[in-house]
């Protein structure tokens, strides 16, 4: 797995990064069922429905169907049902009973509350990969830290949004430990669908792009106490853009 | 394999009621009794089992037995493999610590929470929980110790106000408890994580978050201390970070 990282830094084109079994069940494609094999099926109904709705695309305040998401997957009652069920414990589903699924709406409120829970596990993850990341880890660390600066002085969101993905997924496993991924987990479509809907009027990209490099580079340097202090003040940043708008309405 | 079989969880008188119960709250039956079973060793830790005997073992269908099995996979208290099926995880130290480690933020952040927040009704609970705890502590007395312990994590779940914290601590649930589980014959385990409850929940009923917060790290310098000694005494070579 950190050989595959690593090999991005020799390839002139980057690469989508496939950190593990359940990110790449986050771009799934057509005809990648095994038959039979009802895990995988969970596994792909849950990336492909968090996808919709952390794009948009299930707009938030629709109601949607069992029959509905098992039509727009391509997949049966069963896994959608299960997959379901968890989206519904990550807050991206709402199940009404007698009365369908609801994709709830934006709730700037229940965004600081997500912030504030995430704040302390990030921190302790940052700090824990900083301690624990392999040096080719944190050659990849270092890489991303360079690509987020270019990315914030040419004010590039296209690249921002995929280093972001690869920063914390390489922070999740740099880190080591599956508690603290477990409950980023929960939070983070959540979390991707509010920046997706705010980000183009409400950030200031380059600021975020300059900030996340700060984390990045802290981590690849093994500073636990700058990984952490870094990831605060992210976190700050994230917590203001996420106030800010309050003001929009 | 299974310690003993677990006496009938429900009510037979209650069957009508049960049948006509959503699929979404059998899951959480499954996943009640499940978890359950295996904290409490009913299904012992390295065991390999297959979904049909847990279906058995809690009484519910094979449905809602499979989606709590995924949902305990994802809390770390069993594996799900493709060829082997399904192997109640050991009861690891170097994981607990990792445990440790994540709870230690999540609850610190609960308690500070909840020390500002919370009403009369539920500062008289927690003094009347902290009183439990103390005499569980000076009469080593495990079941009172275990009761009031519930009472006080479920109370604080509710009265958080953050939905986030609460999922996160939900989580962790089943594998603290099973390792304390395992622990709590010993005495002295018993009578320090007794006395620093009852700190705990005093300190969150004085409604100072900052007093709430250092008796919440005093409580988990202590689990942590507990879990070390439980690799040392294992003679665990593995390294932890």
């Amino acid at each position: 797995m950190a050989e595959q990282i690593v090999a991005r830094k020799a390839a002139a084109q980057p690469k989508t990064l496939r950190a593990r079994p359940s990110t790449s069940a986050r771009a799934p494609k057509a005809g990648n069922k095994r038959p039979g094999a009802k895990e995988s099926l969970t596994e792909q109904a849950y990336a492909q429905i968090e996808e919709a709705i952390v794009t948009l695309q299930l707009a938030p305040g629709s109601t949607v169907s069992e029959l509905s998401l098992s039509e727009m997957t391509g997949i049966g009652r069963t896994p959608i049902r299960e997959a379901i069920q968890r989206l519904a414990r990550e807050h991206l589903i709402v199940i009404m009973p007698q009365r369908g699924l609801l994709v709830p709406e934006i709730d700037v409120k229940k965004q600081l509350k997500l912030l504030r829970t995430r704040r302390e596990v990030e921190r302790l993850i940052c700090r824990s990969a900083a301690k624990s990341a392999t040096p080719q880890e944190r050659d990849v660390f270092a890489q991303l830290a360079e690509e987020f600066e270019e990315a914030s002085k040419a004010n590039d969101d296209v690249s921002f949004v995929r280093l972001d993905r690869e920063f914390n997924e390489l922070c999740l496993i740099a880190a080591r430990n599956e508690f603290a991924e477990a409950a980023m987990r929960l939070m983070h479509g959540l979390a991707r669908r509010f920046w997706y809907v705010h980000y183009r009027e409400a950030a200031d990209l380059p600021e975020m792009a300059r900030l996340h490099g700060a984390v990045a580079r802290a981590i690849a340097e093994g500073n636990v106490d700058a990984a952490g202090d870094t990831l605060d003040a992210l976190l700050d940043n994230i917590e203001a853009f996420t106030r800010a708008t309050l003001v929009e309405f | 394999m299974f310690r003993r079989q677990l006496a009938p969880m429900r009510d037979p008188s209650i069957g009508d009621r049960v049948t006509v119960r959503s699929d979404a709250s059998l899951s959480q039956s499954a996943y009640e009794l499940l978890e359950e079973a295996i904290v409490t060793q009913q299904v012992a830790p390295g065991s390999s089992v297959s979904e049909a005997q847990l279906s058995e073992l809690i009484g519910m269908s094979r449905m809602p037995t499979r989606e709590a099995v995924r949902r305990l996979a994802r809390e770390n208290l069993l594996e799900v493999r493709p060829k082997c099926g399904i192997t109640i995880r050991l009861i690891d130290p170097n994981v607990q610590l990792r445990l440790l480690e994540t709870r230690r933020e999540v609850e610190r952040l609960m308690v500070r929470l909840i020390a500002r927040e919370c009403d009369a009704a539920a500062k008289a609970t927690l003094r009347a929980l902290s009183a439990d705890f103390e005499t569980a502590a000076i009469r080593s007395d495990v079941l009172l110790f275990v009761h009031a312990d519930k009472s006080f994590n479920e109370l604080c779940l509710s009265i958080c106000g953050n939905e986030f914290v609460v999922g996160a601590m939900r989580l962790m649930q089943g594998p603290s408890r099973r390792f304390w589980f395992q622990r709590s014959r010993d005495a002295e385990i018993l009578v320090e994580s007794a006395t620093l409850h009852a700190a705990l929940a005093a300190a969150i009923a004085s409604g100072d978050p900052d007093a709430a917060a250092h008796a919440s790290d005093r409580l988990l310098d202590s689990a942590e201390r507990f879990a070390r000694r439980a690799i040392e005494e294992t003679g665990d070579a593995l390294s932890v970070r």
